[in-house]
């Protein structure tokens, strides 16, 4: 066990002598029977599985690479239940369009582009796909797929994909791209997956379309889109962001200039800079008994303690300044507190109110103008959401969608001009296409109105982001994402992965 | 086969206790966690020709339970279930039954996520990251549930404490 406090120990201790309370009874019989069964399950699977590829029918299953890594290739099944079949394997386009390679100085996955042109793939001008072109893939319903190269920058025409059952596509946003048509037998739909190296083909067969088959599409699209958006400009400025060493020791800040290898600047966890950028507030280790809250100038030095905090519950969120860098938003013991930077007295703010139900108010962010204070509730059961207060603690009120779109809302942040909060939303698995092995969820970053309204996904990289914070020219969001720092473009174009060292990072802070 | 047969019954009596207790502990039912944990360990089986490696195997087995019993654990009662019946004995003995009972209880005052978080970090050991993980939740939301399955039980060490 590697618990790291006495306390937790104990608790530990407690779990330990309940569980030595349950005894089973060792009886193997019925496993070894349930496993057998599987065991030979599988077998007349396999077999019926190569009955299948000898009659080049395709297979049943194929696989999707999501991300730039390998480790990321899932599997899918086939979608029988939705009518859908998937096919790749077919000699033909699996040789044309089996690869695409990267554009030369634009980073890596910059668009869908053939590198292997040796089997005299030619768009209508004769010229062979190059860097940048975009691909639209067309299917027919009596002679498969068509595949057409668009120069950088072209648009589809009605030669190209007929524009009643062409798939509604963002353009504009995307190197590589996809089209549907079909009648009334067949429909194809192919994607180039730009972020993924690969050419990806979707058949499905039926009398017609359905709703939930197109939804499924315009979701692989969309995942896709994403992976295949432009690459983000590299960050300007400095970044400050929290290192959780592996040996379980306190945390450390560390800075990163215009995205260069990070320094370590002091103890601390969680920063964030001051409105003028020449102090950063951040609290004094993570964990979950009493707490600091510490300001120092922004290069580490002279810190100082504002006040502290007790109880079990420290908080999770990053410290937010008053406009006028005189007052600071935490959360702390189960609520939010504004904190007089001069004084350090501290002032509770009502929190999140859905009734009975249990709620953690938490992550305060506060606006540009200094009117409001945005913060999110964690809550028992569903029904999570963003709330709004004054900072004289009236005009509590819960923004956005009341529908549930998110399983959760967390870390709210105001765009530096206060037009719009960025936040972190749970989802089910947006290219889950069955059960297993999709893992349940996403935290991907949405940016909002101030009122919660007309809600914009900026990633859908299948991960967890937390703490976003803005560039002070509000064009980019510096957020963690899996222990690693990510930029990504306010409207959603691109991700950009900045080098951490190896660290384990989170909770980053754009100086302004 | 014989051989094979040997190896899995040893793995399987040496990671029983452990996969079925971290079950019972967050389904609040021991009959309901040996289901879970036979069929964990059944689906091991069925693959056994290719394990090379114990330790990955345990970490397979234990994931498997734990996430079957997460995804039937939502149904779960409330009310613990085969675990709570110690009768209070004499002496030593029916002080920890009276603990037993009490952490029990706290548990079934804990929802599925905060008795998830807390048996796989505070009882299995696993970092509120891999915790995070496991569960497709993300690592600040482990740690709000961490912090409220502790509250629970920090209240069973102080009557402890006082008695």
């Amino acid at each position: 066990m590697r618990i790291e406090d006495e306390r937790d120990r104990r608790i530990g201790e407690l779990l330990d002598e309940a569980a030595h309370q349950v005894r089973p009874i060792a009886d193997l019989a019925p496993v070894l029977r349930r496993g057998g069964r599987r065991r030979a399950l599988r077998f007349s699977a396999l077999v019926a599985g190569v009955a299948i590829f000898v009659g080049a029918i395709g297979w049943a299953g194929f696989t999707i690479k999501e991300r730039g890594d390998a480790s990321a290739w899932r599997t899918f099944g086939s979608r029988a239940a939705t009518g859908w079949t998937l096919s790749y394997p077919n000699a033909w386009h699996a040789q044309t369009l089996g690869t695409l390679g990267k554009c030369p100085g634009e980073g890596r996955f910059a668009g869908a582009i053939f590198t292997n042109t040796s089997f005299g793939f030619r768009n209508p001008q004769g010229r062979a796909p190059g860097c940048g072109d975009r691909l639209v893939f067309a299917g027919f319903p009596s002679d498969g797929v068509a595949v057409a190269v668009l120069p950088r920058g072209g648009t589809f025409g009605p030669s190209v994909i007929s524009p009643n059952t062409r798939f509604p596509i963002r353009s504009g946003q995307l190197h590589a791209t996809g089209g549907i048509v079909g009648g009334p037998q067949q429909r194809y739909l192919g994607v180039v997956a730009g972020g993924t190296e690969k050419v990806i083909l979707f058949t499905w067969t039926g009398s017609a379309a359905s709703s939930s088959a197109r939804a499924d599409v315009a979701r692989i699209i969309e995942s896709f889109r994403m992976s295949a958006a432009p690459q983000v400009p590299a960050p300007t400025g400095t970044i400050a962001f929290t290192v959780k060493p592996s040996d379980g020791a306190q945390p450390v800040i560390y800075r990163t200039t215009d995205g260069g290898a990070p320094a370590r600047s002091f103890d601390g966890a969680l920063p964030a800079f001051s409105p003028d950028g020449t102090e950063v507030a951040y609290r004094s280790g993570l964990g979950y008994g009493p707490w600091r809250l510490m300001v120092a100038n922004a290069d580490g030095s002279d810190p100082r303690e504002i006040t502290s905090f007790a109880g079990s519950l420290s908080g999770v969120g990053a410290p937010s300044w008053s406009p006028d860098g005189s007052h600071i938003v935490v959360d702390a013991n189960n609520g939010i507190s504004i904190v007089d930077v001069d004084t350090g007295n501290a002032t509770p703010l009502p929190t999140a109110d859905y009734g009975t139900r249990a709620c953690y108010s938490m992550e305060p962010s506060w606006s540009p103008d200094g009117s409001l204070i945005v913060f999110a509730a964690l809550c028992d059961g569903s029904g999570d959401g963003l709330w709004t207060v004054h900072p004289d603690g009236s005009g509590l009120t819960r923004i956005g969608d009341s529908a549930g779109r998110f399983q959760e809302y967390r870390f709210p942040v105001w765009s530096p001009d206060g037009s719009r909060l960025v936040f972190v939303g749970q989802q089910a698995s947006p290219t889950c296409l069955s059960s297993p092995p999709c893992s349940s969820s996403t935290f991907d970053l949405f940016t909002s109105a101030p009122d919660g309204s007309s809600i914009v996904r900026l990633t859908r990289a299948g991960t967890f982001f937390e703490f976003p914070s803005w560039s002070p020219d509000g064009s980019q969001i510096v957020a963690d994402e899996s222990d690693g720092l990510a930029i990504v473009g306010a409207d959603g174009a691109g991700i950009l992965r900045i080098p951490t060292s190896g660290l384990r990072a989170f909770g980053p802070s754009w100086q302004p | 086969v014989v051989a094979d047969r040997e190896g899995f019954e040893a793995f399987y009596r040496e990671h029983l206790d452990r996969v079925v207790r971290a079950c019972a502990l967050v389904v609040l039912d021991s009959g309901a966690a040996e289901d879970f944990a036979a069929e964990a360990f059944a689906r091991l089986w069925s693959n056994w020709g290719q394990v090379h490696d114990s330790d990955h195997a345990g970490g397979y087995v234990f994931k498997t339970a734990m996430r079957l019993c997460a995804k039937r654990g939502a149904d779960a009662r409330r009310e613990p279930v085969g675990v709570q019946g110690d009768r209070p004995a004499p002496g030593d003995e029916a002080e920890r039954a009276t603990v037993r009972h009490d952490v029990w209880e706290a548990l079934a005052g804990l929802s599925l996520r905060q008795r998830q978080t807390l048996v796989l970090r505070d009882w299995a050991g696993y970092s509120t990251n891999e915790v995070a993980a496991m569960l497709g939740i993300a690592e600040p939301t482990v740690r709000v549930h961490l912090t409220r399955g502790r509250e629970q039980l920090r209240q069973v060490l102080k009557v402890q404490e006082r008695g």
